[in-house]
């Protein structure tokens, strides 16, 4: 084990265990104003006219008109409005916000707000939807002559639902106007994104918007890009009151109140963003007993507005065709609207739902061919130096034969797979599954040179203490922890003398957002050698600041968005896991008897810390799979928004969560280190549904979506045959 | 309402509508932000604090219930040493992500080892099921609990800071609800009333339209509504478990956890119990309420009605004893008066001493899940007949199902008799149940009633 894999205890760990830690909801209230959102209750319509009530002293209400800047929220296009102007585009559009003093007396007044719309028409799931925001397309060799000259066709539709990421500190914003300086805090993964948005909405110069982020509690992507509208929305709310009902300080500066909007946990599941549901429509074709091209067509349902779409399309096709080599493929994918909340990030980003369609059809395919799935798995695998799905190469070892064993292994899978295949009958049944797959470690193509750039600093003071300035943030992931543990392992100076507070864009360059498992690799890496100028120019006593900015990789094949082609990733992380299930025949109901895994994330640059990230995210996995289950009612309407009605997983459901690393390390990452946090839930849900089937005896045809409900399991039960014992 | 409490050692004195949230007093009112808010309706855990001693989710107390209580948030039990074995642990294994859950899950473990030094596993995951966590997938906590059990003397408690008169200072602190008055509107104070004996609380019944609260887990989550609470945790009467010849008699007020730990609960009603909520709402969750708020859905009704149980009633006008089979008028409706309080639970005991039982529920999880369809039975075989049977079907339609001329088919029958019968049973109780569609579809709980009721006449007829 390196070094730098050695637990320590993470930076963040006393405030949070303590209670101590100040989260955005629990700032003093006191002196702040309250904001409550009036949303569309229509899944599309004109709003004609907004009638308030009359508003007492000291109230007021905040619209589209109120924006001193532009009426748009910067994600990656910039269709989503701060407020919706004329149209609405799904039940939960933000209109206005209503304003004051008192919580109660603002949501009483919200409440009684009456909004008169002309309904249009709605839009509310994939197959009616008919407009597309995003279509790509890439492939290569002879598609259409493959499949002329196939044995055998496989043909299916894969489908996957929403989920929520169900952090349990809910989004949240307080902002306040002064001296000309918007200042905001709140909930949140990116500050330059929220920053950005701001200067935008407000049309105020860069050094006139800061941004702080609080001690967040989880963000899993949903505090990627929502933020910025909900910042964007009480940011305005901030500028608008400070000149209604503001007061001046001493020296005639303007002094705004406070305004703060944070969110219930109903408002947060019902409006923010969520995994995007899918369809894949995939094609094989079959030669002597291989498979030798792919035909594959991806929908994502984008909801009502473009958000993160693009990108998360794009990384849910590129990772398509899973982890087999398939000399002929063709892939297209595109993003629908519909009129249902945005979709957006979620860990994963994309490539959960086309891993869930890949893993299933393989294992279709080698059932069809009487074939063990893993068997026709391995004899498919891609390795190293092949070529990716876009014509990039893998560049490193591609490790999952050796994981495979490993998971094999701890789990005794071949043994139990026997086992279980066998007729069973009984009150019990069970089943195991396993799948394989691969995460691209940071952003997609060449998002890190063109866009993001980053920038990372290291301030020493005159006692030797060093900060770190970087605008990443920690949501529990543990990246204060492992960034100061790479300065000081490089500084060789002790770990308590580094010091990481959270992202300030007042004093922190742009280091780039913290999404795509990029922090630690990318960031990292940056600080690592930033650490290592600073310990060159160490100065006893002396106030040092050092910088360090990124340079691409020289090894990769440069990837074209266009064409789709080229290394859309420098290096992958791999995970391979078996799930096993047992099925109550008499109900349907199931539980989780095991999960045995096996990753690869590089050398882990804290082994405590990865191994957390590694389970929280399995068992994210195994909740997308089963309990997590939100669905849009004819009305365009959430109705799963409170934990009583969207199932999480209690220290009851979940199994002890068997994780074992492997490591390939990555010499452009710090000591190897490559992207840990999305991973590991990316292939769960297809080992999960592979358990099912066998349990269930559908191997043939079987299971071709998620989340699995009990009612289904019951129904395949009760139709095989001989259920009660 | 004026409030007087303890917490964290410190006296103080809360005055303001009673049935606001202990979670908003403690962390608006008082500052104590280390209480988390998650969901305000019991299902996260996040805001768990100890009452007396025990966890209770403080989002679903209300702070008239508190007056004369103990209160302790993460902010008291930092100080303590128990709290720093815990927090060595957690650190050790880096359980705490994004810390969100985390006072819950701690004020969640010290309660599980005050009173059980030396869990299992699978105890600890049972103690902390009331708690989600979204970060970690459990592991690294319940590792790090049972690793501060090995570590740690917990049986030698640091209770004092649970009691009064610990505080160095004797603090007292007076405070006043912050979240107040909207401009024009007066301010609406609920009273609230904690009566120590029957005989006034019915008199309390009787002059004021009062709302019953015995746990409030069911109120709390409803709340907006504006009748002042009768609160019936002190109301001695309601509060014990105690036979006689015919019946188990279990108070109104008495807890799920009193019940699970009460030598006298039968086995049927222990395993329904522990399938109820998590630990947290089981601290203050009542028999009675259960009963009271006439939810088909009720896992503790279901025990009553399957065991044919009797409800005695009382208000200040006498009482009256019913079978719970007429206490409802349909989904949410009972047969109380306004001035009438529940009383008593009588279970029958001679099903339960000398036969066999069967339950079954079908909940959406493991732990915090409320029923989609329930299953309780009765069987007995007395000389090789069926002497008594008795199902019951909770979640299913409007009121829980209990349905005796069915059972009637089968009781008095010799075992090979009645095995014959059994597909004519089955039948009629398809015939007879009428599922509501909800969150499962009405075909499945039927189907699942069905095999439940077959696995169970098989299980007992060998069919
Ligand atoms: C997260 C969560 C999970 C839950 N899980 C379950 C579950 O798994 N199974 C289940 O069955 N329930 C569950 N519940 C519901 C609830 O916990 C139970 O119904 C509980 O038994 C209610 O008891 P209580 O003492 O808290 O009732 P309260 O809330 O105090 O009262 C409930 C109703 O009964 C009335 N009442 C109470 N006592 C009397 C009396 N003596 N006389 C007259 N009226 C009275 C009250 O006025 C009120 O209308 C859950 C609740 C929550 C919040
Ligand atoms: S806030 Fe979630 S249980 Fe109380
Ligand atoms: S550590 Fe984040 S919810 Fe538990």
């Amino acid at each position: 084990m390196h070094v730098i894999s050695q637990q320590v205890v993470k930076k963040d760990h006393r405030e949070k265990m303590d209670g101590s830690a100040l989260y955005v909801g629990d700032y003093p209230q006191k002196d702040m104003l309250h904001g409550s959102l009036i949303r569309s209750t229509l899944a599309h319509a004109l709003v004609l006219e907004v009638e308030y009530p009359p508003l007492p002293e000291g109230y007021f209400w905040v619209d589209c008109r109120d924006i001193p800047g532009e009426n748009s929220v910067p994600v990656v296009e910039d269709d989503l409005p701060v407020f919706a102007e004329t149209e609405v585009f799904y039940r939960g559009d933000v209109i206005a916000m209503l304003v004051g003093p008192d919580a109660r007396e603002v949501e009483r007044l919200a409440a009684a707000t009456i909004v008169l719309y002309e309904e249009l028409p709605a839009v509310l799931d994939l197959d009616s939807a008919d407009t597309v925001f995003f279509d790509y397309a890439y492939g290569r060799g002879e598609v259409d002559a493959a499949f002329a000259q196939a044995d055998r066709v496989y043909e299916e539709d894969f489908s996957t639902g929403y989920q929520e990421q169900g952090y349990l500190d809910t989004q949240g914003m307080i902002a306040c106007f002064r001296d000309g300086t918007l200042t905001i805090h709140g909930s949140l993964q990116c500050p330059y994104y929220v920053h950005g948005a701001l200067v935008k909405a407000l049309g105020l110069a860069e050094d006139k918007v800061r941004v702080i982020q609080d001690v967040t509690g989880g963000g899993f992507g949903g505090k990627e890009a929502f933020p910025s509208l909900l910042a964007a929305q009480v940011a305005v709310a901030a500028y608008k009151a400070a000149g209604l009902v503001g007061g001046d300080d001493a020296s005639g500066g303007a002094v705004g109140p406070e305004v703060r909007v944070v969110f219930n946990r109903r408002e947060d599941m019902e409006y923010t963003s969520k995994r995007h549901p899918s369809v894949c429509h995939f094609k094989a074709a079959v030669k002597n007993g291989r498979v030798t091209a792919l035909d594959l067509d991806v929908r994502f349902n984008s909801g009502a507005y473009t958000t993160l779409s693009p990108v998360v399309l794009q990384r849910g096709i590129i990772s398509a065709p899973g982890v087999y080599a398939v000399p002929h493929l063709r892939v297209h994918g595109r993003a629908l609207r519909t009129n249902t909340v945005p979709c957006g990030a979620f860990r994963g980003f994309g490539a959960p739902q086309t891993f869930f369609a890949i893993e299933r059809l393989m294992d279709h395919i080698a059932i069809d061919l009487g074939i063990e799935p893993l068997d026709f798995k391995l004899a498919h695998l891609v390795k190293q130096g092949d070529p990716t799905s876009t014509g990039g190469l893998y560049h490193y070892a591609v490790p999952l034969p050796q994981m495979v064993e490993a998971v094999l292994e701890r789990s005794d899978f071949c043994a139990k797979r026997q086992a279980y295949a066998a007729l069973q009958e009984g009150r019990y049944r069970r089943g195991i599954g396993i799948s394989l797959w691969f995460h691209g470690a940071g952003f997609t193509g060449s998002g890190e040179r063109d866009f993001i750039k980053a920038r990372v600093g290291l301030r020493k003071d005159a006692q030797g203490r060093v900060e770190i300035l970087t605008a990443n943030t920690d949501m529990g992931q543990g990246i204060k922890t492992t960034f100061a543990k790479i300065v000081a392992h490089e500084l060789g100076i002790p770990y308590d003398k580094i010091v990481v507070s959270n992202a300030d864009t007042s004093f922190v360059p742009n280091s780039g957002p913290t999404v795509a498992s990029r922090s630690l690799m990318t960031v990292g890496e940056l600080l690592r050698r930033a650490a290592i100028r600073l310990r060159d120019e160490w100065m006893e006593g002396e106030e040092q600041l050092v910088e360090e900015h990124f340079s691409e990789p020289g090894f990769t094949v440069p990837f074209d968005l266009a064409t789709f082609s080229g290394d859309a990733y420098p290096t992958y992380s791999w995970g391979v896991t078996a799930v096993e299930l047992s099925f109550d025949a008499l109900t349907g109901s199931n539980e989780i008897v095991g999960s045995w895994s096996c990753f690869d994330v590089g050398t882990p640059v804290d082994l405590a810390v990865v191994v957390g990230q590694m389970e929280g995210g399995v068992l994210q996995g195994l909740g997308y799979a089963s309990l997590e289950q939100m669905a849009v009612d004819a009305a365009g309407r959430i109705r799963n928004n409170s934990y009583s009605d969207y199932l999480l997983p209690t220290a009851l459901d979940a199994p002890v969560l068997d994780v074992q690393l492997h490591v390939v390390e990555y010499p452009f990452g710090p000591y190897g280190a490559k992207g840990a946090g999305e991973l590991p839930l990316v292939g769960i849900p297809a080992a999960f549904i592979a358990a099912a089937e066998q349990a269930l005896g559908t191997d043939a045809g079987g299971f071709c979506h998620i989340p699995l409900t009990a009612e289904e399991a019951l129904a395949l039960l009760s139709a095989g045959g001989e259920v009660v014992a | 309402m004026r409030v007087d409490f303890i917490v964290n050692g410190e006296k103080v004195s809360w005055e303001g509508d009673a049935a606001q949230r202990l979670m908003d007093v403690l962390r608006d009112d008082l500052g104590l932000t280390g209480v988390k808010c998650g969901c305000r309706e019991g299902e996260c855990g996040a805001c768990s604090v100890l009452l007396d001693g025990r966890l209770v989710n403080s989002c679903l107390v209300a702070i008239g219930r508190v007056q004369g209580c103990v209160v302790m948030t993460i902010e008291g039990y930092r100080t303590s040493a128990r709290f720093a074995l815990l927090d060595r642990c957690f650190a050790a294994r880096s359980a705490v992500q994004c810390g969100y859950c985390i006072p819950g899950m701690a004020l969640a473990a010290e309660a599980l080892l005050a009173v059980n030094a030396r869990p299992t596993e699978a105890e600890v995951r049972e103690a902390l099921a009331g708690n989600l966590c979204r970060c970690t997938g459990y592991n690294a906590i319940v590792g790090a609990v049972l690793d501060a059990a090995e570590a740690g003397d917990w049986e030698a408690g640091d209770v004092s800071l649970l009691g009064p008169g610990s505080s160095p200072g004797q603090a007292h602190r007076s405070h006043s609800a912050s979240a107040g008055v909207g401009p024009g509107s007066a301010p609406e104070v609920t009273e609230g009333y904690t009566p120590r004996s029957l005989a006034e609380a019915l008199e309390m019944m009787a002059t004021e339209e009062l709302t019953p609260y015995a746990g409030g887990t069911d109120l709390m989550v409803a709340k907006e509504q504006g009748r002042p609470f009768l609160f019936l945790h002190e109301v001695e009467e309601l509060r014990h478990v105690v036979e006689d010849e015919q019946y188990l008699r279990i108070g109104a007020a008495v807890t799920y956890a009193e019940l699970l730990n009460d030598a006298l609960t039968p086995a049927l009603l222990q395993e329904a119990v522990a399938t109820i909520a998590a630990p947290g709402i089981r601290n203050v969750g009542t028999l009675g309420g259960n009963i009271a708020n006439a939810s088909p859905k009720g896992d503790g009704a279901l025990v009553c009605f399957a065991t044919d149980s009797l409800l005695r009633l009382a208000s200040s006008r006498g009482e009256r004893i019913m079978p719970i089979s007429e206490f409802y008028r349909g989904r949410g409706q009972t047969a109380l008066e306004p001035d009438e309080l529940l009383v008593e639970v009588l279970l029958p005991k001679v099903w339960l001493a000398s036969g066999d039982h069967g339950f079954c529920k079908v909940g959406g999880r493991k732990a915090l899940a409320i029923s989609r369809v329930g299953f309780a039975g009765l069987f007995s075989l007395e000389d090789n007949r069926v002497a008594h049977l008795a199902l019951a079907f909770g979640a299913v339609e409007d009121v829980v199902i209990r349905r005796p001329e069915l059972d009637a088919l089968l009781i008095g029958k010799t075992v090979a008799q009645a095995r014959e019968t059994v597909a004519e049973y089955l039948a009629a109780w398809d015939a007879a149940l009428c599922p509501v569609q909800g969150r499962v579809s009405a075909a499945y709980r039927k189907q699942v009633c069905l095999n439940l009721t077959a696995d169970f006449l098989d299980r007992h007829l060998g069919v």
